[in-house]
């Protein structure tokens, strides 16, 4: 059934089409795109239950192939928590919508930029919700990364706001690389990949399933802010507030937990470790967010601490769920757990963003704001509102969440009696706790008689803090508030009157048994959990009238993405990169000699006493040979002189005489064109080098550096040259397979030479299966064409040498005749350019020139690489070497 | 197309280099004849592809019609289709950008032709079949690099232009002087020649040293670890659009030699695969980490571009390396080379791109110095919309083109068992989209700074720019959402290399395939 699947498609893409959509439409039509922005949501929502009610949830959509080979295929699972999650992600999308619109005001650049990110965000958390085939959750997955970098660095001119993104995305992009190996290589192993076909697979409890979880798992931590990687998330608060309620709270961050969710019924069952990484991690950030939150002051800081200590709770929850309770799971609803967070602490956000908004984020600057305005008045009920579903007061959704996680706690302890359940106890009450306290101190700060003096100073407050955006009036103002107070309606709603939970959101939970445990408040068990939470409440107010945990805490886990992004580029990166960098000419070269050296010991096994002489090769006998025996001498000599000579042009004769030295060898060796060419380029260099040196200024005595290792890598290179020279002209060549026409073979490339130098010898009188008489060419489409045989009337010429030049390999010599034209157009661009501007150096010149931008001055003196101690970058300058004087200098003078 | 007809890839660019040398003092001209000769090359490329790439066939075409391994051939398979395909179009782009946003100091001189014949060099590389003649072809190439850095010359540009000349005459020296050992211990130079005595097994053991050095030729030109000198301390002075054509050409070429010789011509010799391939290994895992360290501590847009293109090139190498591994499936064998391949052509197309968006950044704001910019998304939000595309598809994000890439080698690695270097591919691209996103955070976000906050009214020229990064951006999101279909195209081009018994078959003719090789020939055919 393709169609069940397009539907689901469908709904995910709507609010990207329709993000888009809105981008083509004039940035003026501010009502026009807050319609069809609102669009992509509702039609989201509205494909999802057309989906409900025509298929049903945990209906089992065909998969449809995109791209099988690469295992990336629309494959959707919409299972209860995926549908939850989908439903839950438009649900709260539409209420942001509205919000923005309100947020920014009429700032119409603002919401042309920013309706098009959200509705990435929506379609990505929406894939993410939906998926089922690895790929495509990665897919979606570094998506919500993408866009929640983008909408974190919202206000790009502040450098914060920019270092914030970076931060957030890195974090969460490295944790995305490593699920995603996780993912590949549970892919690879299992040979499945779907999640809902991993339980089919059969994975066991073996190290590789464990590596894949770990790896999965480090991608969950990070992107629901566990400790340590809590950090980025107070950060991407410098986001807009309408991002922090949605992204940042109500639906991104629970990713996280969203996927070790997709796989706790299949993993938690194989792996032993499952409860025993995820429990101590989820409850340290459980107590540790919450302790950091109650010493914040900016109310975003606040919210979004509590949020890490929300996400600690349900890491936790799932990690308890691993235990049994009376041969059932444990209790877990986590739709409700998750729904419950959503439902108050959006409207917090929200509600925060609208009073720092209209006044200050920092809540001390914010006492008696109730008594401002009418305005102030119904935010600060609605944000009490919320925060008392924070503190988890009876008659709030909040409250049931809280004591089913006790009841979680307490059946898991009853079942092993394990005594590691009582630090879990007290960490659960503390949160609890901390979270009581910090409404009692909103509360307390709101509601009290405001200071005459502080009033005055709100509105200055909030507009530095806020930018610029015109203020809204009228029906649009209320936008402000009424999407925050439309969603923490239902805590209340769903906390009062316990059936209406079951009709709104009953049907989406995952784990509908065991109904009857659920402890509303009108009947709360009576029973170790709830004492837990009274003690937490008592534990809690009192601690929010005292004066313990004022101060503000800085969290130390803050510094730690800058550190690592300061070791990285400041430390780590240009030392390594720089020592094998140094800008030396002298020192790449011989880099690659010794590395030539070392490639040629590895490829002989390091095995250089096992070295023979070649069969085959005899000495000549010194007496019948002494010339050449002389001449070689003289080359060693004069190249192993030539690193310890100073001054140039005698650099450029012992260089000369090396040259000499070789044409003097192929004369001996009866090749009088070699040696003549040889010696003819030996002149014209040795020539013009001397000229040019004429033309240089005087040379400082420099004494050389490194002359030994020098001269050693330079014997090494020639011994290995040598060598393998020696074995080339010694070996024994493999056989050619190949035949004359007349039937013997041949028996290396220069005998056919020789024999078709002139006329085609081998091409006559052949038949059409043999290859030797021409070209047997082979039709485009694989099939061979018999007797296509075109006959070669040979080179033509008598001497062979010139036929190889011009015809047997006459390609080749088109090609250096290329390159000699190259080299012509090079000199030649050079030489016209001096002439124009008068030589390079030349400041004026050099200042007219429009690449004048390419160079930024302090690049010209300092080393290449900023903030790098390493040599100068420059051989030429630092270096005695022949051609780096020359050219350089050459063209200044 | 028929095979001869695989010599227009030669003669178009080859005629538009003469064609720009006469007409050069008429820029116009020059300018239409560019665009002309360089749609002309697309085409050609498409016949090509087409021609080759459904049935996998290859195309063989005998210089001045000698037979095979006494001749030169060229030939086109997929593999080569694939590369002309993807360097045609990144020519194609970059070349607009030139024409457009270069004065006519940086387009004067002999700058067209010099274009023109570069691009010879790289698609003779690609095309041909003998070893000496791509040496001609690497020369051609160098060559007219060497002369594309005295074109629009700043004086910088000069000073690192001799590092960049005498570490690759370097090269050259070696590689001539591997083509003159490999003869000696061969006794031919013709790849398919050398593939059939390869797979018959009958390679000398002295021949081993000397094609292990190819490592060091090649390597050299591809910029693998301790051979890459040349390119972080040169490729920063060029402008962004030069270098992005040398980014997208240069380095790709020596990762396609590579694939050629290692994995195709010696592929099958265990004695050099055991030798190399731990080589290889190893070279790309201190290429791509080291590389991308290098890349993320720099401060300017064009020097972490370039010293990005050695840490890519360490992921070709991973596919290469893996390739070749000792006890590797052949499924496994062929998915790391389409790996290698298909990361190829994602890196020619992003990472040409990526200079030239840095190119228009400094044209907006008069530097690319991270620390001397910013705030460029006011200014340039399409710019912006499409480096991002372009950066993201770099970092390897789903779905772009780079995901792939690195997915395909990620398995690869995994289903051989090579943990470590999968594990470092990781880490890189960790550090590769820091290094991204620090360019899109210091360029794009953070306080405004630069020419366009100084000169707000000023406003430069930037269509033939945009046109050109529009064309990859193109590209880059086809080859990511149409992955299937490019990725069955490089695995049909990695099948052939893997098992080159039919380019062997199709070069050398029907009967010196290596599994019947010589008993067959006794048979043959009498005057």
């Amino acid at each position: 059934m393709t169609q069940a699947t397009w539907i689901l498609m469908a709904a995910i893409v709507a609010p990207l089409f329709c993000g888009l959509l809105t981008l083509i439409i004039p940035r003026k039509a501010i009502t026009l795109r807050l319609i069809i922005a609102l669009a992509g949501p509702i039609t989201a929502l509205w494909l999802l239950g057309y989906f409900t009610r025509t298929y049903g949830i945990g209906f089992e959509t065909a998969d449809i192939a995109w791209m099988p080979t690469l295992q990336l295929n629309l494959a959707l699972n919409a299972d209860h928590l995926g549908m939850f999650f989908a439903y839950l992600v438009s649900g709260i999308g539409v209420c942001i919508v509205l919000y923005a619109r309100g947020y920014f005001g009429r700032d119409a650049d603002s919401l042309y930029r920013f309706y098009p990110c959200l509705m990435m965000f929506m379609t990505a958390m929406l894939g993410v919700a939906l998926s089922d085939n690895y790929m495509l959750l990665m897919l979606f997955w570094e998506m919500t990364s993408v866009s929640s970098f983008l909408l974190i660095g919202w206000n790009y001119n502040d450098s914060q706001a920019v270092r914030n993104a970076m931060q957030a995305f890195v974090v969460t992009a490295g944790g995305g690389l490593c699920m995603l190996a996780g993912l590949i290589f549970l892919g690879v192993h299992t040979g499945e990949w779907t999640i809902t076909g991993l339980d089919a697979a059969g994975v066991a409890n073996t190290t590789p399933v464990l590596v894949c979880f770990l790896l999965i798992f480090m991608g969950a931590a990070t992107k629901s802010a566990q400790m340590p990687f809590q950090f980025w998330l107070p950060g991407a608060m410098a986001a807009p507030t309408p991002v922090s309620a949605y992204l940042h709270s109500a639906t991104m961050v629970k990713a996280g937990v969203f996927i070790v969710g997709r796989f706790w019924p299949i993993l938690a069952a194989v792996l032993p470790i499952w409860p025993m990484l995820i429990i101590p991690l989820g409850a340290m950030t459980m107590v540790y967010g919450a302790f950091v939150a109650i010493q914040k002051t900016d109310l975003k800081q606040i919210f979004a601490y509590t949020t890490v200590s929300q996400l600690g709770l349900l890491m936790t929850m799932y990690g308890l769920s691993a235990f049994e309770y009376q041969g059932e799971p444990n209790l877990i609803w986590d739709v409700t757990q998750i729904l419950n967070h959503a439902l108050y602490k959006a409207p917090l956000f929200i509600l925060a963003g609208a009073i720092g908004h209209v006044a200050t984020r920092e809540l001390p600057d914010l006492k008696g704001f109730f008594y401002r305005d009418r305005t102030a008045k119904i935010l600060t009920i609605f944000l009490l509102l919320a925060g008392y579903g924070l503190a988890a007061g009876p008659f709030t959704l909040s409250f049931t969440a809280k004591e089913m996680f006790f009841y979680q706690i307490y059946h898991a302890y009853a079942e092993t009696h394990s005594l590691w359940f009582w630090p879990l106890i007290a960490a659960g009450i503390a949160t609890g706790m901390f979270n009581v306290a910090i409404f009692i101190r909103l509360a307390t700060t709101l509601l009290a008689k405001p200071d005459p003096q502080t009033d005055q100073a709100h509105d200055d407050h909030g507009h530095s803090s806020h930018g610029e955006h015109e203020h809204e009036t009228g029906i649009w103002a209320t936008l402000l508030w009424v999407p925050g107070a439309f969603i923490v309606s239902f805590q209340y709603i769903c906390g009062i009157i316990p059936h209406a939970y079951e009709t709104l959101f009953g049907w989406l939970e995952s784990s509908p048994y065991y109904f009857d445990h659920f402890p509303m408040t009108w009947h709360a068990h009576l029973g170790i959990p709830l004492y837990m939470s009274l003690i937490a409440m008592t534990l809690g107010i009192a601690l929010g009238f005292s004066g313990l945990l004022r101060k503000t805490f800085k969290d130390p886990c803050d510094g730690l993405y800058v550190q690592f992004y300061e070791t990285i580029t400041k430390d780590l990166g240009p030392t390594t990169f720089g020592w094998v960098q140094r800008g030396h000419a002298g020192f790449y070269i011989g880099s690659i000699m010794v590395a030539l050296v070392a490639l040629f010991l590895w490829s002989i096994g390091g095995d250089v006493l096992g070295l023979r002489w070649p069969d085959g090769v005899e000495l000549e006998p010194a007496k019948s040979l002494f010339p050449g025996y002389l001449l070689t001498a003289l080359v060693c000599f004069a190249a192993i002189l030539l690193p310890t000579v100073i001054d140039r042009a005698s650099r450029v004769l012992v260089l000369g005489s090396c040259g000499f030295a070789v044409s003097g060898v192929y004369y001996l060796y009866k090749a009088p064109d070699l040696a003549l060419t040889q010696l003819s380029i030996e002149i014209v260099s040795l020539i013009l080098f001397l000229l040019v040196l004429s033309l240089l200024p005087e040379q400082p005595f420099k004494r050389r550096a490194w002359v030994f290792p020098r001269m050693a890598i330079a014997v090494a290179v020639g011994a290995v040259m040598f060598w393998l020279t020696l074995t080339s002209t010694a070996v024994n060549r493999p056989t050619m397979p190949y035949r004359t026409a007349v039937g013997g073979n041949i028996e290396h490339l220069g005998h056919y030479f020789l024999r078709n130098a002139h006329h085609g010898m081998d091409t006559k009188h052949v038949n059409a299966d043999s290859l030797y008489g021409g070209v047997v060419e082979r039709p485009a489409h694989g099939e061979y064409a018999e007797n296509q045989v075109m006959l070669h009337p040979g080179g033509g010429g008598n001497n062979v040498v010139n036929v190889i030049l011009v015809d047997f390999r006459g390609f080749d010599t088109m090609g250096e005749i290329t390159v000699l034209g190259l080299a012509v157009l090079g000199v030649w661009t050079l030489l016209k350019r001096r002439k124009k501007t008068g030589g390079f150096s030349d400041p004026s010149s050099y200042h007219d020139h429009k690449d004048i931008k390419d160079v930024n001055p302090a690049d010209m003196e300092s080393p290449p690489y900023h903030s790098i101690n390493i040599p100068a970058p420059n051989g030429p300058d630092t270096e005695n070497n022949v051609f780096a004087n020359t050219t350089d200098r050459s063209l200044n003078s | 197309m028929t095979p001869h007809q695989i010599i227009f890839f030669i003669i178009i660019p080859m005629a538009g280099g003469i064609c720009t040398i006469l007409a050069h003092r008429q820029r116009k001209l020059q300018r239409f004849l560019g665009i002309g000769f360089l749609l002309a090359n697309i085409v050609t490329a498409a016949a090509g592809l087409c021609a080759v790439a459904p049935t996998g066939s290859i195309l063989v075409s005998q210089m001045g019609n000698w037979p095979a391994p006494f001749g030169i051939s060229l030939v086109l398979d997929t593999l080569s289709a694939l590369m002309l395909m993807m360097s045609s179009i990144v020519c194609l782009a970059v070349f607009l950008y030139c024409v457009f946003q270069f004065d006519d100091d940086q387009q004067g001189g002999f700058f067209h032709p010099l274009f023109h014949l570069l691009i010879l060099g790289v698609q003779w590389s690609f095309l041909t079949g003998d070893f000496f003649n791509l040496f001609v072809a690497f020369e051609i190439m160098l060559m007219a690099s060497y002369a594309m850095f005295c074109v629009g010359t700043t004086t910088l540009q000069m000073k690192h232009a001799y590092k960049y000349v005498l570490l690759n005459l370097v090269g050259s020296i070696l590689f001539v002087t591997c083509a003159g050992l490999l003869y000696g211990q061969l006794g031919t130079l013709n790849m398919a020649d050398i593939t059939r005595i390869a797979m018959s097994g009958q390679l000398p053991d002295s021949s081993v040293p000397v094609i292990a050095m190819l490592v060091l030729v090649f390597g050299g030109k591809t910029a693998i670890f301790p051979l890459w000198f040349w390119l972080p301390d040169t490729y920063h002075t060029l402008p962004g659009a030069i270098g992005g054509l040398f980014a997208g050409l240069l380095t790709k070429v020596g990762a396609y030699v590579m694939i050629r010789v290692f994995v195709m011509i010696f592929g099958s010799a265990e004695s050099i695969t055991s030798i190399v391939s731990p080589l290889l290994l190893g070279s790309a895992a201190v290429t791509m980490f080291l590389g991308v360290l290098g890349a993320v501590s720099m401060h300017s847009v064009r020097r972490i571009l370039s010293i990005h293109i050695i840490s890519q090139v360490g992921y070709m190498l991973m596919g290469i390396g893996l390739a070749i591994a000792a006890g590797i499936a052949f499924d496994s064998r062929v998915m790391a080379v389409a790996g290698a391949i298909f990361f190829i052509m994602h890196n020619m197309v992003v990472k040409c791109c990526l200079f030239l968006c840095g190119g228009l950044m400094h044209e907006h704001a008069g530097s690319d110095n991270l620390q001397a910019i910013g705030g460029l998304l006011k200014r340039a939000p399409w710019l912006a919309v499409l480096f991002m595309i372009a950066a993201m598809s770099l970092a390897g994000l789903p779905p772009l083109s780079g995901f792939f890439g690195k997915w395909v080698l990620l398995v690869a690695g995994l289903q051989s068992e090579h943990y470590v270097i999968v594990i470092i591919a990781v880490i890189t691209s960790l550090f590769t989209l820091l290094s991204m996103l620090k360019i899109w955070s210091y360029g794009f976000w953070s306080p405004p700074q630069g020419d366009h906050v100084e000169h707000p009214t000023v406003r430069p020229r930037t269509f033939g720019g945009m046109a050109g990064i529009t064309l990859l951006v193109v590209m880059a999101l086809s080859m990511g959402f149409g992955a299937q279909h490019y990725y069955q195209l490089c695995e049909t081009a990695a099948k052939s290399v893997v098992d080159p018994t039919a380019y062997v078959q199709a070069v050398l003719g029907e009967q010196h395939t290596p599994i019947k090789q010589l008993s067959l020939v006794e048979t043959s055919l009498e005057p």
